[in-house]
């Protein structure tokens, strides 16, 4: 009777479907014997469940191509369905996407209720379309930074349907609960540079330039002018004269033996001895007097401006 | 040993090997004989819920390990209630009759210290014992396959009728190829609801599948029944009869590998005694194949490799000529020094084991829950690696393109071992810092590797100093000054 119902409304198509929708509605057994080698074919074609696809040719008294066309517009609606029947079943497992392009970067994951869809490859499309859905939409407003939740998430647009609808469809053909739980953005800025790594449990997988996994972590870090930086080093050096560079890891020892030899009961014959520092790094700083070399590159090296982690199936102390 | 197979099928391996059987003396025999015996009467009780762990034959029949794999819907449940309910009627004194609610489908279970989520069942057939595992997820058949006692030899992939084959179905038999299943059933549900050229169609599509992942896609048995018509009662072409049918052909198709005992000779060796006046006994428990007194033997281990013959064989202080798989002997070897000898060696046939130290395993990182690291494994691992008779410093090489080992997941890695050893596919082993970081599976052999890391298997040559006369005696008396 469902059949007969959906039918119903389109009245535009009534008409060639009339006959058999009567027949349909006045005997529960189907009259339209259903053409096997059409039921193989337009199984093998749409994927779409055996039942569905007998329904279908029956309906349309064998005819291939509308039963198809037909399927495919009631397969958002019936998707819809199927995932408010599914919507409670407990989500442990799924994927985490992440697309990084020079400006910016996207990170969503996909939850799904067993590995084995985790690792099915129309579920992998599923979270490529909608991490490329997610950064389109991120891209084109102003956000520096975002973590968005479901609720946002399912509403966005994508192609003329909703993120929520992708997900629908989805549910449809695969018959578990599936769910986009959140998304995470990233942008960059001039003097930014943003990276990634993504950790999938076992060999990478990269889907269309996506990266998949079961981790996923982007990081902005703030980036020196490295060349700018190393014209005033080698200005330094002219005017002050180092003799070696030095050791990185500053000496704790050698001011105490500084201020020793000062200490010391000079002679008064012997001119004042005046400690010159050879090493690079201990130098006092040529454009600015109150840093050492050392202490002037430390504070111009790369720093952590944000980062982003997702894992997937984290406790997040949700419902 | 004195206990027949069948009521080894009860006991705990270690439990049962570790008592010297040669040099006691009667009264140590029979206390424990004795001992041994209550541990049987215990164990005999709790045999429904004990796993059999050692042989594969139980009160004469033989032992299956099959599982189901599906989609969640398709009714892997009720087809588990619907075996237990035609066996039940066919055999109630052995059989009970399970009902759908009373399999815990979200059932969780230790062992070994990892949780995996696993349902058990266990019926018999007239011809053989089952014990019949389902897990929902990929990951839960691996942990399955790590630290489960015997592993799965067969499998029914169930699909209904209505859906025919899911996306997913492709994941399920990689899943079957991945634990080693070289023979699937396959049970088409929910039968009775659709006509007979839909299940034609569906049956030509499992066939297709099959065919693409290597299995036999003519020969494997295709059977249309409904679990739900089962459970209700129905005598019809898809209820009972189209289970029963079902029972018969897993009892007919699943081929269970058995204990051979045309296999070459192999006995880990457990222990070692010296005899006086006579050499040295080599004690345990033959694995695979037969002896005599009089045949040339290898003994492999620990880069030693030894040429040896039988000089005697005993079971229990008594002489005997021949011995075979499952006995647990004392081997009375020509020519083998007791320092030779260490526990974890091998005594096998000439030329049929080879020593290696490189080997390809299936991991699994333990959670921290579960007693691991909190932090993930990186490449050129070195710890401890342990197995049941054994153990040496292991280094777990990964594959390439991956980075480290999360707590939680499981990884196909290969191992270099600090010495060489005879290694089986098949035998599990445990890698520990403290407490158990890595447990796996050894899935092949690889041939030695020329790996060569300072500090692991090879040495630093130290220099010998020699002391002169002179500085010798110098050195002393500073040594005597300064106290």
């Amino acid at each position: 009777m469902f059949v007969c119902n959906s039918v119903m409304v389109r009245w535009g198509r009534l008409t060639p479907v009339i006959r058999s929708v009567r027949r349909l509605c006045t005997q529960p057994e189907q009259e339209v014997i259903v053409d096997k080698a059409a039921l193989s074919k337009l199984r093998k074609k749409t994927g779409f469940p055996m039942m569905k696809c007998k329904n279908a040719l029956a309906q349309f008294n064998n005819d291939i191509k509308e039963a198809e066309k037909w399927m495919r517009e009631m397969a958002q609606k019936e998707g819809w369905e199927k995932a408010g029947k599914l919507q409670n079943r407990p989500m442990s497992q799924g994927l985490v996407a992440l697309l990084e392009v020079k400006s910016s970067c996207t990170l969503v994951e996909v939850n799904c209720e067993t590995d084995f869809v985790a690792r099915n490859e129309g579920f992998q499309e599923l979270v490529v379309k909608l991490a490329q859905a997610c950064h389109k939409n991120f891209t084109n407003g102003d956000l520096q930074k975002a973590v968005v939740a479901k609720e946002e998430l399912n509403s966005l647009p994508a192609d003329g349907k909703t993120l929520g609808d992708l997900v629908a469809l989805t549910v449809g053909n695969l018959g578990e609960n599936i769910a986009l739980r959140r998304a995470a953005f990233l942008r960059n800025d001039q003097d930014t540079v943003i990276s990634h790594f993504v950790h999938a449990a076992g060999p990478a997988m990269t889907k269309d330039g996506i990266k998949l996994g079961k981790f996923a972590a982007a990081v902005k870090l703030l980036v020196p002018n490295t060349e700018a930086i190393a014209q005033e080093v080698c200005q330094h050096i002219v005017g002050i004269n180092p003799k070696e560079i030095g050791n990185w890891s500053a000496p704790v020892q050698d001011k105490k033996e500084s201020k020793k030899k000062k200490q010391d009961p000079g002679v008064e014959d012997q001119p004042k001895e005046v400690y010159v520092e050879k090493r690079l790094f201990d130098q006092e700083f040529l454009l600015d007097s109150h840093k050492t070399v050392r202490e002037y590159l430390q504070s111009n090296g790369p720093q952590v401006v944000d980062f982003v982690r997702l894992e997937c199936g984290e406790d997040l102390g949700e419902e | 040993m004195a206990a027949p197979l069948r009521t080894v099928a009860f006991l705990n391996v270690k439990k049962i090997i570790n008592f010297p059987c040669l040099t006691l003396t009667k009264r140590r025999i029979c206390g424990t004989n004795i001992a041994n015996l209550n541990i049987l009467k215990r164990r005999r009780t709790l045999f429904s819920q004990v796993e059999v762990l050692y042989s594969t034959t139980v009160d004469g029949k033989e032992h299956c390990n099959i599982g189901t794999i599906g989609h969640v819907d398709h009714g892997k449940t009720s087809l588990t209630a619907a075996i237990t309910k035609v066996l039940a009627e066919t055999n109630p004194k052995i059989n009970k009759f399970i009902d759908y609610s009373s399999i815990d489908r979200s059932s969780e279970e230790q062992r070994r210290g990892i949780t995996i989520f696993a349902t058990h069942v266990s019926y018999e057939t007239e011809k053989r014992h089952y014990c019949h595992t389902d897990c929902p997820g990929h990951l839960d058949f691996i942990k399955n396959m790590i630290t489960g006692a015997a592993q799965m030899d067969g499998a029914i992939l169930v699909v209904a009728a209505t859906d025919g084959t899911m996306p997913q179905t492709r994941e399920h038999l990689l899943l079957a190829r991945q634990i080693g299943l070289e023979r699937v059933v396959v049970f088409i549900n929910k039968a009775d609801i659709v006509d007979q050229e839909m299940l034609e169609l569906v049956e030509l599509e499992i066939r297709d599948l099959l065919e693409e992942f290597g299995y036999d896609s003519i020969n494997t048995p295709v059977i249309c029944g409904s679990a739900l018509a089962t459970l209700n009662g129905d005598e019809g072409k898809y209820g009972k009869p189209s289970v029963r049918k079902l029972t018969e052909t897993v009892d007919s198709y699943i081929k269970v590998p058995k204990r051979n005992v045309d296999a070459p000779f192999k006995m880990p060796v457990e222990s070692a005694l010296s005899v006086p006046g006579r050499g040295t006994v080599l004690i345990g428990t033959i694995s695979e194949g037969k002896v005599k007194t009089g045949d040339a033997m290898e003994l492999l281990g620990f880069d030693k490799k030894i040429q040896t013959n039988i000089i005697d064989l005993q079971v229990f202080k008594k002489s005997v000529p021949e011995c075979k798989a499952g006995e647990n002997v004392g081997v009375l070897a020509r020519g083998v020094k007791t320092d030779d000898v260490r526990r974890g060696m091998f005594l096998v046939k000439p030329n049929s084991k080879k020593l290696t130290n490189y080997f390809e395993a299936q991991v699994y990182a333990l959670k921290p829950t579960e007693g691991g690291r909190t932090k993930p494994i990186l490449n050129n691992y070195m710890q401890p690696m342990f197995m049941s008779l054994w153990n040496l410093e292991a280094c777990v090489q990964f594959h390439a393109n991956t980075p480290m080992i999360m707590p939680g997941e499981t990884q196909k890695v290969n191992i270099l071992l600090s010495k060489s050893m005879v290694v089986t596919e098949g035998d599990k082993f445990t890698i520990r810092e403290n407490t158990t970081v890595l447990s796996g599976i050894i899935t092949q052999a690889l041939p030695m590797s020329e790996q060569s890391i300072v500090g692991f298997n090879k040495l630093r040559p130290i220099q010998m100093k020699i002391a002169s006369g002179n500085s010798a005696v110098i050195a002393k008396r500073e040594k005597n000054k300064k106290k």
